[in-house]
Order: structure tokens, then C-alpha cells, then sequence
């Protein structure tokens, strides 16, 4: 009993885990992306999101909320470590950062830009996909335990 | 801590490989049922052990267990930590398939060495569970920071490890309390690593 009481805690910590904010920030030239999302693949909207270009002290570059995607944008200014900080006001808050190497020789034209936030997927299932590496690693398990124990049995009927 | 894939030269990644392969076939043995049991059970604690991430110094960190299962499970740890990291990477994608053989190694041999700690029969059980925790957390990144520096990246990712000395507290304590729990409730569960 104290045994399925120390598993199921180990799940509930894993369903805990389940509100934690995930930030993924990409650049791709002019424009930097960012996706707030939780980790059972919830968007989080109306984040706060704050934007410090590098070695910009205690001024933010920008700050603003994402969008109905959780995602928001903005225009990098100068290359270097940006550090982007998302807060859903909940008690969850994520800090990352973006590194950018070149910076865009132009201005890219407007119908350049992708409305698409950079929603990776494979979030959205990450518990489907625990789930399902649980099973199958049970499920081997299962089956090594019938072999093994099969062995010795089939082992005595030869000889 | 996972490494991903394209991170290391593909010859570490060999290196690994042929590390990792023949030390868990051999360390694994010949278990019996109830050992394969005990091996899934934590297996599956170590690969949903990754999810459960919690702030710490300002990044996100998670627990490895990977002390825990030195203790509990011993040699037959290396074996448990390759199944949990080969899942981790197929069904999470914590850490590549191509550097798998290089991450079973750094974890393993933090699984191992806490074996090594549990195993000393000196202090009391939970100092030695901490140890086991600590060591087997810290290891693995001290080790993962060498190879970082082996393979041209500078002595940066020492930074990295230092900040594993706080995980490894944090998994040092879990690992105590966990082993505390399990010795007052399932005393069969870890004693029968040390018979």
C-alpha cells in the first residue's frame, strides 16, 4: 500500500508539473518569436512578456502579453544574449534566453512574416507520450518477468 | 543534464556506445522475476522523474534519481538507467538517441557510485542515502562538463556543474528521504541489493 502511495505520488508530482510555463524563443531574421505554452500544451495567453536586449542593465527592451496563441514578437536591435522572461500572473514564470548572431541587413517586406507561432507539436501530447513510454516500459517489463519466470519451468520439462 | 544530439563530436557519441552497451548487458546479468520487477518499477520512476522540473538559482532543474536507483537496485542500476534514458529519448525527447550510449554512461556512472556510497557500511543509513543522492547527481554533471571541455567547448560547462551542486543537494535530500521511507515500509526492497 505504501509502495502504490509513493508511486502515485511520483504521478501526481508529474500532473503538478503540468502548469509549468514553457518558453521557446526562436530568431529568424528580422523578427524574434516567442511561444508561451504550459506543459500539457496549453497556450498561455495574456502572458506578461519582458524582453531585455543584452547588457541593457535594469531597462527592459520591450514588454507586452502574448497573443489568443500564447505567442508574442518583437524586432531585435542588436546581436547578442536577449533574455525573455514570461509571467502568466499565476505563480508561474519562465526566463530564457535567445541568442542572436546577425542581425537583418534589411527590413523584410511585410508579407514576410509568419503568422505562425513556433508551436513545437510534440508538446501538445507530452503526457500521451509519458503515458505511452510508461506502458510499453510496463509492458516489457510484464514480459521479461513471464520469461524469467517461464525459464526455469521449461528449463526442468527438457531435461 | 540530457545531452542532445549534434551537441558532441559523433566519435563521443561512438565512445559511448561502446561503453555503454557492454556495461549494461554485463552489469545486468541474469536477474530473476522478481529483480526484473523491482528494475521496471524504478525504470519507470527514473524516466517520469524528467517531468517533474522545479526552479532552482534562477534555471529550471529536475530530479535524476539516479542515486536512488544505485541504492536500490545496485549493479543493475546501469542497466535501468539506459532503459529510462532510451525512453526518455524516444517518448520525450530528453536527450538524443545518437549521444544516448554518452549520457547512459555519465548517469550510470552516477548510479554506480552511489551504489558505491550505499554499499560502505560506515554513518548512518540516511547520511549514506544522501550521499548516494548527492554523488550521483553531481557526478554526472562533473563528468558531462569534462567531456564538454574534451570536445572543444571551452570550461564554461563547469559553471553548469556548479550549479548541479545545489540539484545534487536537493537529490541528496529526496534520495534520503525516499530510502528512509522505504526502509521503515519495504525494508526487503533495499536490503536485498545488500545481501
Amino acid at each position: 500500500m505504501r509502495i502504490s502511495l509513493l508511486v502515485f505520488a511520483f504521478f501526481l508530482s508529474t500532473a503538478l508539473s503540468a502548469h509549468e510555463l514553457i518558453v521557446e524563443a526562436e530568431y529568424s531574421s528580422p523578427f524574434a518569436r516567442v511561444q508561451v505554452s504550459y506543459y500539457d500544451g496549453a497556450e498561455a495567453r495574456d502572458a506578461d512578456v519582458t524582453v531585455w536586449a543584452p547588457d541593457s542593465g535594469e531597462d527592459s527592451f520591450v514588454s507586452g502579453r502574448t497573443d489568443r496563441n500564447g505567442a508574442f514578437a518583437f524586432v531585435p536591435d542588436q546581436t547578442g544574449q536577449w533574455r525573455i522572461v514570461a509571467d502568466d500572473g499565476r505563480g508561474h514564470r519562465e526566463v530564457v534566453d535567445l541568442s542572436v548572431s546577425e542581425l537583418a541587413a534589411a527590413p523584410a517586406p511585410a508579407n514576410s512574416v509568419n503568422p505562425t507561432p513556433p508551436v513545437n507539436p510534440a508538446r501538445r501530447s507530452l503526457f500521451e507520450r509519458a503515458l505511452t513510454g510508461l506502458s510499453v516500459l510496463f509492458g516489457l517489463t510484464g514480459l521479461w518477468m513471464w520469461r524469467r519466470s517461464r525459464g526455469p519451468a521449461d528449463g526442468n520439462a527438457s531435461s | 543534464m540530457h545531452i542532445a544530439d549534434g551537441i558532441l563530436p559523433l566519435e563521443f557519441c561512438v565512445a559511448g556506445y561502446v561503453v555503454a552497451l557492454p556495461a549494461t548487458y554485463l552489469l545486468g546479468g541474469k536477474p530473476t522475476a522478481e529483480q526484473v520487477s523491482k528494475m521496471g518499477l524504478f525504470a519507470a520512476a527514473a524516466f517520469v522523474a524528467s517531468l517533474v522540473h522545479f526552479p532552482l538559482a534562477g534555471v529550471s532543474v529536475h530530479l535524476g534519481l539516479w542515486g536512488l536507483l544505485g541504492v536500490v537496485l545496485g549493479r543493475r542500476a546501469f542497466p535501468v538507467v539506459f532503459a529510462a534514458l532510451l525512453f526518455q529519448a524516444l517518448f520525450l525527447g530528453h536527450g538524443g538517441v545518437v549521444s544516448l550510449g554518452v549520457n547512459v554512461f555519465n548517469m550510470g556512472t552516477g548510479a554506480l557510485i552511489g551504489w558505491g556510497l550505499w554499499a560502505i557500511q560506515a554513518g548512518s543509513s540516511s547520511v549514506r542515502a544522501f550521499g548516494a543522492g548527492f554523488a550521483g547527481a553531481l557526478l554526472p554533471a562533473v563528468v558531462m562538463a569534462l567531456e564538454f571541455e574534451a570536445a572543444g567547448y571551452g570550461r564554461g560547462f563547469f559553471a553548469v556543474a556548479g550549479v548541479y551542486v545545489l540539484v545534487a543537494l536537493v537529490e541528496g535530500a529526496a534520495t534520503a528521504m525516499i530510502v528512509g521511507f522505504l526502509l521503515r515500509s519495504r525494508p526487503e526492497i533495499v536490503g536485498r541489493v545488500l545481501a
